[in-house]
């Protein structure tokens, strides 16, 4: 085998093994990616929600209220029917939830509430959810794609729910956000700004790998047999 | 709006449990239900039916009204004085999750305290039951669910007669670690969002494995089968010569060099007697001063020194001998004799050679060097250590190098 012969099949070898590794890794990196996604949406699924978050949903379904059983001495009925004509009222999606602080009913407050949001956001639709579990206490958020809004518990849940809850389904509108989520996002810019950051980053774990072969050869006299030049 | 039908039966106050409790001696919330309220109250209700005293469970939210900080036995309390029943009472309420165990009358005859071996035995089994849900899930934990069944399975297996005693079954115990009546921790992610990978970290993957791959797999491949390299040399060699020659014994390669140098200097010591006025003053000047210093080396123990001998009495010679030039030997090993050319050895400067070294170099074989032993018994090139004969080069290096070598 003469050395141009020998040299071609050096760089062929090693095009080859370049494109089948890159595929690898694209694969692993998709793989593990979406391992990740499927086990954070685990907690989340239908199945997993708590017999509470079942009840609020239903409830939830016609005016837009739920008063759990036990929060009944919270908000009564004429309550919640001032409740659900504010609702009624609001331009923006809202549901209102009232029941009672619980750490025993399945699930943690927090996934509680992760629950609910994700059950809400099944419709498709967007929306803004109050939970309200006393005064100081409870959750305001948006449910379904990009919202955010600058109510928070701490500041306004307060006083008597009858009253509170329907003046702040009316300040909804105006304080909900939807912005424009860019869904092109690239962090690396795209295919062309990640081959250029890839390239970068390629020379420098080339120079590490380098930098150790260095070593290697400085500490035993040992080299790699053959040369780069064919 | 409610759930139409349960917004009613809520048992919200002291006398509405009670009234619940006349016909159904378990109550459980959905805000103390675990998640899975009509399963957890078919459980106990059936623990409760085997039960052969009064039991009275109860798992709710404390009633408007309550003013102590552990409302469960504050309810506990208020329960048990407004019926006036008898029997086990464990009541467990909202949103903490305190838990009350009360023991009225005499459950169990043979035993003297009913209600601390109740407790015991609860509070064991619980132990136990923690155990058992922590073996299957590490983020779990027993709830006041699990202790209500327990205090029903401790009231069906009958009280033990010892304090902190656990009488139920591992098959009992085990049965609690299952979703419907442990508790968990937070599973839905907090903070932290993964999502898919965009096009530009694919092609950074892409980019980054395959440049290193292409490199790092280019020189491997170009390795197989390829020259291999002397250690510490720049040049390549066949694979065939890496072997080192085996060290020729010092012994006899002293003895060897010892009798050349004397013949050597035997000769010159004879030429530089035969030498008369013919021969220019200075030229006798150098062969005297050589064999000054040749002759009390020949009998030295130091290979480099009997060496050195030779190489002072050839340059004598050479100086009686003929008017031009001075004896120059082969920089690599002196006993090769007279250097017939000049070669690079490396680091850009060229040092006269025999013809067979600098074909050699030419071909970037190894070289047989001359070789002192180094301070930790390894064999060296003569010119890589610090000896006279290293600085002089036996004279290849050239000038009037025997005066730096001491008498």
């Amino acid at each position: 085998m003469n050395r141009v012969t020998r040299g071609l099949v050096s760089l062929g070898v090693a095009a080859g093994l370049a494109a089948g590794s890159a595929v690898l890794a694209t694969q692993v990196l998709h793989d593990r990616r979406a391992d990740a996604v499927a086990a954070q949406g685990e907690p989340l699924k239908a199945e997993a929600r708590t017999d509470r978050v079942v009840n609020a949903l239903a409830g939830l379904a016609d005016d837009g209220v739920y008063v759990a059983p036990d929060a009944r001495d919270m908000l009564d009925r004429a309550g919640e029917k001032r409740v659900a004509r504010a609702v009624a009222a609001a331009q923006t999606p809202v549901k209102v939830v009232v029941w009672t602080d619980t750490r025993h009913a399945g699930a943690s407050g927090f996934d509680t509430v992760q629950q609910l949001e994700a059950g809400l956001a099944e419709s498709g639709e967007r929306g803004v959810y109050l939970i309200w579990q006393g005064p100081e206490n409870g959750d305001i958020n948006t449910f379904g794609p990009y919202g955010y809004l600058t109510m928070s518990p701490h500041d306004e849940f307060a006083g008597d729910p009858s009253v509170t809850l329907p003046r702040l389904v009316k300040r909804v509108d105006g304080e909900v956000r939807w912005p424009e989520r860019d869904t092109e996002s690239d962090y690396w810019g795209g295919v062309s700004g990640g081959i250029m950051a890839g390239a970068l980053i390629g020379v420098g774990v080339l120079l590490g790998i380098g930098t150790l072969y260095g070593l290697f050869v400085g500490t035993t006299k040992r080299r790699l047999p053959g040369t780069w030049r064919w | 709006m409610a759930v139409s039908g349960v917004d009613d039966d809520f048992a919200g106050t002291v006398g509405e449990i009670v009234a619940h409790l006349e016909h159904d001696p378990v109550l459980v919330e959905e805000v103390m239900g675990n998640g899975h309220t009509e399963a957890v109250l078919d459980a106990l209700t059936a623990k409760a039916a085997k039960s052969s005293v009064p039991v009275h469970i109860v798992l709710t939210k404390a009633p408007p009204g309550l003013t102590t900080d552990n409302t469960a036995e504050e309810l506990l309390t208020l329960l048990h004085a407004r019926s006036g029943e008898d029997g086990v009472w464990f009541v467990s309420t909202s949103e903490v999750g305190h838990t009350a165990l009360a023991v009225y009358g005499d459950i169990a005859p043979s035993v003297d305290n009913d209600e601390l071996m109740l407790a015991g035995a609860v509070r064991e089994a619980r132990e136990a039951a923690t155990d058992a849900i922590r073996d299957s899930c590490g983020d779990c934990f027993a709830t006041p669910v699990v202790e209500a069944g327990l205090v029903l399975d401790v009231v069906n297996a009958g009280l033990p007669g010892t304090y902190m005693e656990n009488p139920l079954t591992d098959q009992q115990i085990e049965a609690y670690a299952t979703s419907t009546w442990q508790g968990q921790g937070t599973r839905s992610p907090v903070g932290e969002n993964a999502e898919m990978p965009t096009p530009g970290l694919y092609a950074v993957v892409a980019t980054v494995t395959a440049l290193c791959v292409a490199v790092v797999g280019y020189r491997l491949v170009q390795a197989v089968g390829g020259v291999a390299h002397r250690p510490g040399s720049g040049k390549g060699t066949s694979a065939s010569s890496r072997k080192p020659r085996p060290a020729p014994d010092p012994a006899k390669e002293l003895d060897r060099a010892r009798a050349r140098a004397s013949s050597a200097t035997k000769k010159l010591s004879a030429a530089l007697g035969r030498a008369d006025d013919l021969v220019d003053w200075r030229r006798r000047d150098t062969a005297a001063a050589c064999l000054e210093r040749a002759e009390t080396r020949t009998s030295s123990d130091g290979l480099l020194e009997v060496v050195g001998s030779l190489v002072l009495a050839q340059t004598g010679l050479h100086a009686l001998e003929t008017s031009e030039g001075q004896y120059r030997c082969c920089y690599v090993d002196p006993r090769h004799g007279a250097a017939d050319t000049e070669s690079p050895l490396g680091g850009g400067a060229s040092v006269p050679v025999c013809r067979a070294c600098a074909g050699a170099l030419e071909k970037g074989a190894e070289l047989a060097p001359l070789h002192e032993k180094g301070r930790l018994g390894n064999r060296r090139p003569y010119y890589e250590g610090s000896t006279v004969w290293a600085r002089t080069g036996f004279g290849a290096l050239g000038g009037d190098w025997w005066q730096q070598v001491p008498r």
